[in-house]
């Protein structure tokens, strides 16, 4: 009887200690949900951000949760409809114009923030807006850059990276080898027994981000706008674009056919040089037998043009909240302390980063492309527009083009038709 | 009787209340959505049959008809012969064939997104150890899944190679529940072991086999992370099915009401599909 009492009153106690006891001595920190769509190194970086965050701002604890950009953005949307959305939400420019039509973003939180708009560049800045209105606080942009395998081209005798579109082909060619030895610009190449190929190249959206900078370089950038309705880009030169970056597979060999990694074959040699954003290049740095380098994507019609992608910070519209504060605490600080985030090959959109990051390995040629890179609009269907999985308008355009070779002409045709479809729907 | 009755009912209480909650309300409502227009950030109104007129125009509804169409010739027939022979084989009493089940069976048990990784290796272009072998006795480089002409045929392999050991486990369990004294009596007659095979197992395996085809024709249609992991449906639309464009179009596109209208779709194809199959083996009966 007397240990029963004993153990009753024990566990009571236990139970009263853990309700009250630790909220009567300390205030619990307040707890911050940030939904990042970071998964590669630029995770592991931003989670050691929030770490230094949480040990430097103990009344704050923020909560970071990763997923890839298409599945956050539906679990974003099922918790929207549950009511608990996240207190930070990060996305691109182009999927921030349908968040902020749905009114699924809050812009007081941006204004508390507090940004100063000499702190970024005009691009920048605007890339964060959308009717006019600032919806995100901006923290980094990336785009295509060229990369080059140096000991490749050292004995190939290629003292520099390709500048124009000719070149890249030429270089191509000359770096693209049989197993005879020979090139793809010898006579008696064999295009069927290649173990060596000039470029390796992404084909499923990137190929349309390809297509985009390529667009660009055609002075073709401004027919994708926030409020178009219709696709209006110029068939010839979209067939244009499509058409050259198709050669580099299909005619000249220099691109592998059916390429499913072009990122692992420029890390084991595969392929010489590598169209690809700075997003990879933590991951190459840890490759100790690879010596390579970075340049501007070449430019291949009349203009510089590149495709890019900016990094947003926003605030999704929650009905009650008691945590805006913090959230705010944590954006500020984030921004604030943003050169770090460079070390995830990013490059941070305040101006003040900018000098120390030319000085970090390989940064440089992506920093030369700020003034031509071009961000995907935020049209109000985008994320349906540019979406990168199966049957979007871009991605089938993309692999029917540089996997299925087939004409280009009627690939343009119907991406227009896919894209005017998504527009006009309800 | 009746007291063995309740106990019964409190065992499968959980399973039902999991099961109507979690499969059979969410599958109702689905219906009722398919008549609906709702994007998931506004509200929700009531579309009639606008939907359902949608598909019918859509190109790429007909394309994942196609695809899936293509994708289930290829895989039931095959998962259902294959998994046939298998438990042939491995119900008799040959040496080595719990190690034999076990291997057939075990992809089964493997997850559905850890096949796709493992099959995007095994397909890769480059690297990949088919590509590896087919170099070595001389034939060129297949892209097994960057091609339109092959995907397709690369992720029903991998839908045969993950589900066959289930058919093999169903039909081993059929042949165990044909009477001994049958083949005793075929073998005094002089029937030879494919003979036996033929005229006896297979008819005898008819109830079981039509069991088979029903779960194989549901779960391949169903089939989803696979194919997401290794091609998402592409390259361009060739692998997409009506589940992946289901996908796309409610959770992708947040058009719920659109992706329910395809949802139900599926469920009418495969009424159909199963009651053709089921009148197609009463009739051989």
């Amino acid at each position: 009887m007397k240990f029963s009492k004993i153990f009753l009153l024990s566990i009571l106690l236990i139970i009263v200690i853990a309700i009250t006891g630790f909220s009567v001595g300390s205030a619990a920190p307040i707890q911050v949900d940030y939904w990042v769509g970071f998964t590669g190194p630029d995770r592991d970086v931003m989670k050691s951000l929030v770490e230094e965050f949480n040990r430097t701002h103990p009344q704050i604890e923020v909560d970071m949760m990763s997923l890839q950009w298409s599945p956050l953005f539906s679990k974003f949307m099922m918790e929207v409809r549950g009511g608990t959305p996240p207190d930070i939400l990060t996305m691109h420019l182009f999927e921030m114009g349908q968040f902020a039509n749905a009114k699924l973003l809050d812009v007081k939180m941006v204004k508390n923030v507090g940004l100063k708009k000499a702190d970024y560049s005009p691009k920048l800045w605007n890339a964060s807006m959308y009717n006019n209105v600032q919806y995100a606080v901006p923290l980094d942009y990336q785009m295509h850059g060229l990369f080059y395998n140096k000991e490749i081209f050292g004995k190939a005798g290629i003292t520099a990276p390709p500048a124009t579109g000719e070149e890249l082909i030429k270089i191509g060619q000359k770096l693209t080898i049989d197993k005879n030895g020979k090139n793809a610009s010898e006579t008696g190449f064999d295009p069927q027994n290649i173990v060596q190929y000039g470029l390796g190249m992404m084909n499923n959206h990137h190929g349309f981000y390809m297509w985009w900078g390529l667009m660009n370089q055609e002075g073709e950038n401004k027919t994708f706008t926030a409020t178009m309705k219709k696709a209006t880009f110029n068939d010839a030169k979209a067939a244009k674009a499509w058409t050259y970056l198709k050669d580099l597979v299909f005619k000249y060999h220099i691109v592998p056919k059916g390429e499913k990694s072009p990122y692992d074959d420029f890390k084991v040699g595969k392929v010489a040089m590598l169209i690809d954003g700075p997003w990879e290049i933590p991951g190459l740095d840890k490759v100790t037998d690879l010596k390579y380098e970075t340049a501007p994507v070449p430019q291949v019609f009349e203009h510089n043009g590149v495709w890019g992608a900016n990094t947003l910070l926003t605030f999704p519209v929650k009905a009650k909240s008691s945590k805006q504060q913090a959230a705010v605490t944590f954006v500020k600080w984030l921004t604030d302390n943003s050169a770090a985030w460079a070390q995830c090959g990013m490059i941070p959109a305040k101006l003040s980063t900018l000098s120390e990051v030319k000085k970090m390995p390989h940064r440089e040629a992506f920093v030369s492309e700020t003034d031509y890179v071009d961000f995907l609009p935020p049209l109000p269907k985008a994320v349906q527009v540019f979406s990168s999985v199966a049957p979007s308008p871009i991605l089938t355009a993309s692999q029917n083009v540089l996997l299925n070779n087939e004409p280009v002409r009627e690939v343009v045709v119907q991406m227009k038709k896919d894209i005017d479809t998504v527009l006009t729907s309800n | 009787m009746r007291k063995k009755g309740k106990i019964a009912f409190w065992f499968l209480l959980p399973f039902l209340i999991v099961f109507i909650l979690f499969r059979l309300g969410p599958s109702i409502a689905g219906i009722f959505i398919g008549f609906t227009q709702w994007d998931f950030t506004g509200g929700v109104k009531f579309a009639g049959i606008a939907n359902f007129q949608n598909l019918l125009k859509d190109g790429y509804f007909g394309i994942s008809v196609k695809n899936t169409l293509c994708f289930l010739l290829i895989t039931v027939p095959s998962l259902v012969i294959l998994g046939l022979l298998f438990a042939a084989l491995l119900n008799k009493k040959i040496k080595g064939r719990n190690l034999g089940r076990t291997i057939i069976f075990s992809p089964y048990v493997i997850m559905p997104a850890a096949v796709g990784i493992i099959w995007n290796w095994i397909f890769d272009n480059n690297f990949g150890i088919f590509n590896y072998y087919l170099g070595i006795i001389g034939i060129k480089p297949i892209e097994w899944l960057t091609s339109g002409k092959w995907a397709l045929f690369s992720v029903s392999i991998v839908t045969v190679w993950s589900l066959v050991g289930y058919n093999m486990i169903l039909y081993l369990a059929g042949l165990q529940g044909i009477n001994n004294e049958l083949y005793e009596a075929a073998k005094i007659d002089g029937a030879n072991g494919f003979q036996t095979f033929i005229k006896l197992t297979v008819p005898m395996l008819r109830p079981v086999t039509s069991i088979i085809i029903t779960l194989t024709l549901i779960n391949t249609v169903q089939i989803f992370d696979q194919i997401y992991v290794m091609t998402g449906g592409g390259p361009g639309t060739a692998t997409l099915t009506m589940v992946q464009y289901m996908y796309n179009e409610a959770f992708q596109n947040f058009n719920l009401g659109y992706g329910s209208a395809i949802g139900f779709m599926i469920l009418l194809f495969l009424i159909i599909l199963v009651t053709i199959q089921s009148k197609f083996l009463k009739s051989e009966v």
